[in-house]
């Protein structure tokens, strides 16, 4: 949208004022469902589990005391719980960079004039896909189990066999490869963007005798940061999230070395019953995953560099 | 050849050597360094020749001519792409050829041709559990809550996005600033007031699945209002005008003038709503208690439990069954996924 045009829509709304206000009163009847379904299904369950967290409330027998902090305190001195949120820091910190890296690896080679992008492009998006399913779980665990196919592979090069999933040094990093085989949505994102770099600034930089390597740090890098930034937050957001994985694959085990805190948050509300502690933890994660965003926003300023052209930045 | 090269070869060399050295140990009656080195020759091998091949690689074409370099360098790519691939592709090959194979044959070899191919599998697959339910009946039960989602969902995710996208009003700003707020806003936190909310409200394992629908109807996937505000963003405001000055009322020009422009968007939105409800796995964990209300995904769970240990090409079959629909949605409409990721992205 040029200038011109832009001033020309706004001199037009200003001759018509009339019909700017009946315009006003009717956006905000569009939006009110939204409005609505926001009070009921987010804004009234997110306050309520804040004034849970500080209850004992019981799943059945509802709230008996008020305890203050004392679910908060248990949240990070309990063992399992301080567990727990180790796990997903690990868990977070090796799933997301490894994911991104990968992702954008491979749209970097995709970059290049290869024939048959396309084919390429849909068999690693199919796993993004699919990914989320319970099928797909079902069949890492089959993957991945003591007499799986990984460890045939492994038995035919000669190696030990390794009991991934009961193995808690394995078991954590399995839940994650799940997820690093996802990487296909952030790889045709990062894939657009690499599409979206000028052929020209390579070649001034090659004449002026910059090495392939220079270029992908210097020009390559700076000009998708907003698309690393975009996958950056997606990603993280995801991955303290994470349930399905250590759910169906390892059900947390072994010894809670895959039990994630999406996963400690569904055990003690829907198996032990306390819904106030397991609002805590909820809480928790919710103020992890809040102040990483924020971090990540704040920090965008330094790295995340947005073309200001014709004002798509 | 530089320093950094030499000190590459001398280290290949090295990594070799070990592998040659724990070929030779007997790996039952070695002790301590030798014994580790015997169970890593494998590796050794594997990483010591892949430095020596990149070595080498590196030497013999430095002085290459430029076309040699460049095919090359071609060729190197599309090894990594097909290596890739194969690491993508081949568990969802091995999961199609095991719902095939006897369940000896499943774990003892890689092939994904089933040498004494049977329906097994499949046989077993269409059985029921107890009577309450089986794969057909699960699979109807997903497609109940899954297809009404997906309409309802993009029917309030389109007219809030009109509303946020093509009007000013008092407290405009604010609302949007909540509505891209809720997108960080993780569902844990929301998950156990919600399932509360819900039990007073009677829909736990309502027959119509309530609890997973009701939401959609009034625009509660933000992502999807947040692709489509950006969608939205593209289309010329001019065209509302003309359609004002025609004569059009509000909806008139949505549904006539901005839905068919806003098609391919919804579309997206409606495929990308598609698939994650029939992914999804903690609503009807939550929401669905008796098993013959099951979807696919607490059936395929089910299943695994039951039978993990013996009937792996049960399981396996019951798995590819449930994922069948996506994945002919996907291969339908591969195009549409593809821009669907990149519309509710930032623009570079």
């Amino acid at each position: 949208m040029t200038n011109g045009s832009s001033a020309a829509r706004q001199d037009l709304r200003r001759r018509r004022g009339l019909s700017k206000l009946e315009q006003g009163y009717m956006g905000f009847i569009l939006i009110l469902p939204w409005l609505i379904g926001f009070c009921i299904f987010k804004l009234y369950p997110f306050v309520s589990s804040l004034v849970y967290s500080f209850t004992d409330y019981d799943l059945f027998k509802g709230v008996q005391n008020v305890v203050g902090f004392q679910n908060y305190i248990d949240a990070f001195t309990k063992p399992k719980n301080v567990k727990a949120l180790q796990v997903t820091f690990t868990y977070a910190f090796m799933t997301v960079p490894l994911k991104l890296i990968f992702a954008l690896f491979i749209a970097y080679i995709l970059n290049f004039k290869i024939k048959g992008v396309g084919l390429f492009r849909t068999a690693y998006y199919v796993p993004s896909i699919l990914g989320g399913s319970v099928a797909i779980a079902v069949l890492w665990k089959a993957l991945f189990k003591n007499d799986g196919v990984i460890n045939t592979i492994l038995a035919m090069l000669g190696f030990e066999s390794i009991n991934f999933l009961a193995d808690k040094n394995w078991a954590l990093f399995i839940i994650c490869l799940l997820r690093v085989w996802q990487f296909g949505s952030a790889m045709v994102l990062f894939l657009a963007a690499l599409k979206g770099v000028p052929e020209d600034l390579y070649e001034a930089a090659s004449i002026d005798g910059a090495t392939k390597g220079r270029q992908f740090l210097s020009i390559t890098i700076p000009l998708i940061s907003p698309v690393i930034f975009y996958n950056l937050v997606t990603q993280l957001v995801q991955a303290f999230q994470e349930f399905n994985g250590p759910y169906i694959i390892t059900n947390g085990g072994p010894r809670n070395a895959t039990t994630l805190i999406s996963v400690i948050v569904y055990n003690t509300a829907f198996k032990d019953y306390k819904v106030g502690m397991s609002s805590a933890m909820a809480w928790v994660m919710f103020v992890i995953v809040m102040v990483l965003t924020v971090i990540a926003f704040v920090s965008q300023k330094k790295w995340v560099y947005y073309s200001d052209d014709d004002g798509r930045g | 050849m530089s320093i950094i090269g030499i000190v590459f070869l001398v280290l290949s060399i090295v990594l070799l050597g070990l592998g040659f050295y724990g070929a030779s140990v007997d790996v039952v009656s070695a002790v301590g360094l030798a014994e580790s080195i015997g169970q890593m020759k494998n590796f050794y091998f594997l990483l010591g020749g892949l430095i020596l091949f990149i070595v080498f690689y590196r030497t013999a074409f430095a002085k290459a001519s430029l076309r040699v370099q460049h095919a090359m360098s071609t060729t190197i790519r599309y090894i990594i792409l097909i290596g890739v691939g194969v690491f993508m592709v081949y568990p969802l090959l091995w999961m199609i050829s095991a719902t095939f194979k006897d369940n000896n044959e499943i774990f003892s070899t890689l092939s994904l041709i089933p040498t004494r191919p049977t329906m097994d599998g499949y046989k077993a697959a269409m059985n029921n559990y107890g009577g309450d339910i089986n794969i057909w009946q699960a699979m109807l039960n997903t497609y109940k809550y899954v297809i009404p989602k997906v309409i309802f969902t993009v029917i309030s995710s389109t007219i809030t996005a009109y509303g946020f996208g093509r009007f000013r009003f008092r407290g405009r700003n604010f609302l949007f600033a909540v509505l891209m707020a809720t997108l960080f806003l993780p569902q844990v936190v929301l998950n156990i007031p919600q399932f509360l909310m819900y039990r007073n409200f009677g829909w736990v394992d309502s027959p119509y699945y309530l609890a997973l629908i009701v939401p959609t109807l009034f625009a509660q996937e933000t992502y999807f209002v947040y692709m489509l505000i950006q969608f939205m963003r593209n289309i010329p405001r001019e065209l509302d005008e003309a359609a004002k000055i025609d004569g059009c009322n509000i909806m008139q020009t949505l549904v006539l003038v901005l839905v068919p422009m806003l098609w391919p968007a919804m579309v997206s939105a409606g495929l990308f709503q598609f698939m994650w409800s029939s992914n999804d796995f903690m609503g009807p964990l939550l929401y669905v208690n008796s098993p013959a209300r099951y979807p696919a995904t607490l059936f395929v769970r089910m299943s695994m439990d039951a039978d993990s240990g013996f009937a792996w090409n049960r399981v396996m079959a019951v798995s590819l069954i449930s994922i069948i629909p996506s994945l002919v949605v996907f291969f339908l409409a591969q195009r549409q996924f593809m821009d669907g990721v990149t519309a509710g992205a930032v623009k570079g």
